[in-house]
C-alpha cells in the first residue's frame, strides 16, 4: 500500500530550477469570485465589444462589476431603473425585470438576473445575468 | 390654519406679520387698495402647482390621443415619448401617471418624477427597432454568450 505521504510531491532541493510549479497570478489572487455569469444577447456582442472604447474601460469594468456581483442593487455609479410594462417583464420565472443602466454621459445598457436559472441541457441552477440590449448613442 | 388676510397698508405697518404667514402653506392674502387680491406663498409651493398644472395639461392631452388611437406623436403633446408605447403599455402608463399625479397633488414630486423617467426611458428604448424586438420578443436561452470583465 502506497501512503498518502508519498503522493506529495516534496520541493527540489533550495535554489533548484522548478520547471513544473506554476507561477503566481500577477498582481495577487481577485477580490472575489464574480456571483453572476454574465452573459450578452448575440446581437448585441459587436456593441458590447466596443463599449471600452466608446464609453471607457473604466466605465465599462464599472458596469461589469456592477451585474457580476450586485444586478439587482442600486449601482455606486452611473443610475438605473426598472423599466415599464411589456418590456420590463421578466423572460423566464425566476427572473428579474428589467433594469436599465445608465453609464454616465456614454450610454444604456438592459438587462435582467436570476439566482437560480436554469438554463442549456444540464439545467443546474447558477446566478447568471443576460444583457438585452446595449445603446452607446449619446442622448 | 385658515388663510389670514391682510390690507395693502399692512406691508408697512405690520411687515413681518404679513411675511410669516406668507411662509405658511396657506399664504397670506393681501387686499390692495383697488380690490385685487394677492397671494403671498413660499416660491417652492407655487412651482410645484406650476408642475401639477404642466403634467396635468400633459395627461389630458395624451389621454385624448390615445382615446383616439392616434399613432401621431405630435398628438401626444408633452407626453410624445408615449407613440412608442402600444395600446396596453399606454393604458398602463395613464394608470401609472394618474396614481402618481395623486402624489404630486399632495407634494410628493419626486415620486411623480420616477413614475414618468420609467416610463420616458422605457419609451425611448423602444424607439429602436433591433431594442424594440429584443425587448418584447421570446427569448431563448441560445441568443446568449458568456463574456468576460473587459480589459
Amino acid at each position: 500500500m502506497i501512503s498518502k505521504k508519498s503522493t506529495v510531491r516534496s520541493d527540489p532541493s533550495p535554489g533548484g530550477y522548478r520547471p513544473y510549479v506554476s507561477a503566481r497570478r500577477p498582481g495577487g489572487k481577485p477580490s472575489k469570485k464574480p456571483g453572476f455569469r454574465v452573459l450578452v444577447h448575440r446581437k448585441y456582442l459587436p456593441i458590447w465589444n466596443e463599449i471600452p472604447e466608446r464609453a471607457g474601460l473604466e466605465n465599462a469594468q464599472q458596469f461589469y462589476d456592477h451585474v457580476a456581483y450586485t444586478p439587482g442593487v442600486i449601482p455606486s455609479v452611473g443610475s438605473s431603473v426598472i423599466l415599464k410594462g411589456k418590456a420590463g417583464k421578466p423572460m423566464k420565472p425566476g427572473y428579474s425585470r428589467t433594469m436599465h443602466y445608465s453609464i454616465t454621459g456614454a450610454g444604456r445598457i438592459n438587462y435582467q438576473w436570476s439566482r437560480k436559472a436554469k438554463d442549456g441541457a444540464k439545467g443546474d441552477a447558477h446566478p447568471v445575468v443576460k444583457i438585452l440590449t446595449i445603446n452607446l448613442d449619446s442622448h | 390654519m385658515a388663510q389670514l388676510l391682510f390690507q395693502s397698508s399692512d406691508l408697512q405697518k405690520h411687515r413681518r406679520k404679513v411675511l410669516d404667514a406668507g411662509r405658511t402653506d396657506e399664504g397670506a392674502v393681501v387686499r390692495d387698495t383697488d380690490g385685487t387680491t394677492l397671494l403671498l406663498l413660499p416660491k417652492v409651493l407655487h412651482d410645484g402647482l406650476e408642475v401639477m398644472v404642466e403634467m396635468t395639461q400633459g395627461f389630458l392631452v395624451a389621454a385624448a390621443a390615445i382615446d383616439r388611437d392616434s399613432t401621431r406623436a405630435s398628438e401626444f403633446g408633452s407626453f410624445a415619448w408615449m407613440v412608442f408605447l402600444d395600446a396596453d403599455d399606454r393604458k398602463e402608463c395613464l394608470f401609472d401617471l394618474r396614481d402618481a399625479l395623486a402624489l404630486l397633488a399632495n407634494g410628493n414630486r419626486s415620486a411623480f418624477e420616477d413614475v414618468l423617467e420609467a416610463w420616458r426611458i422605457t419609451a425611448t428604448e423602444l424607439s429602436d427597432e433591433l431594442r424594440r424586438t429584443v425587448l418584447l420578443g421570446k427569448l431563448q436561452d441560445d441568443d446568449f454568450e458568456e463574456v468576460d470583465r473587459p480589459v
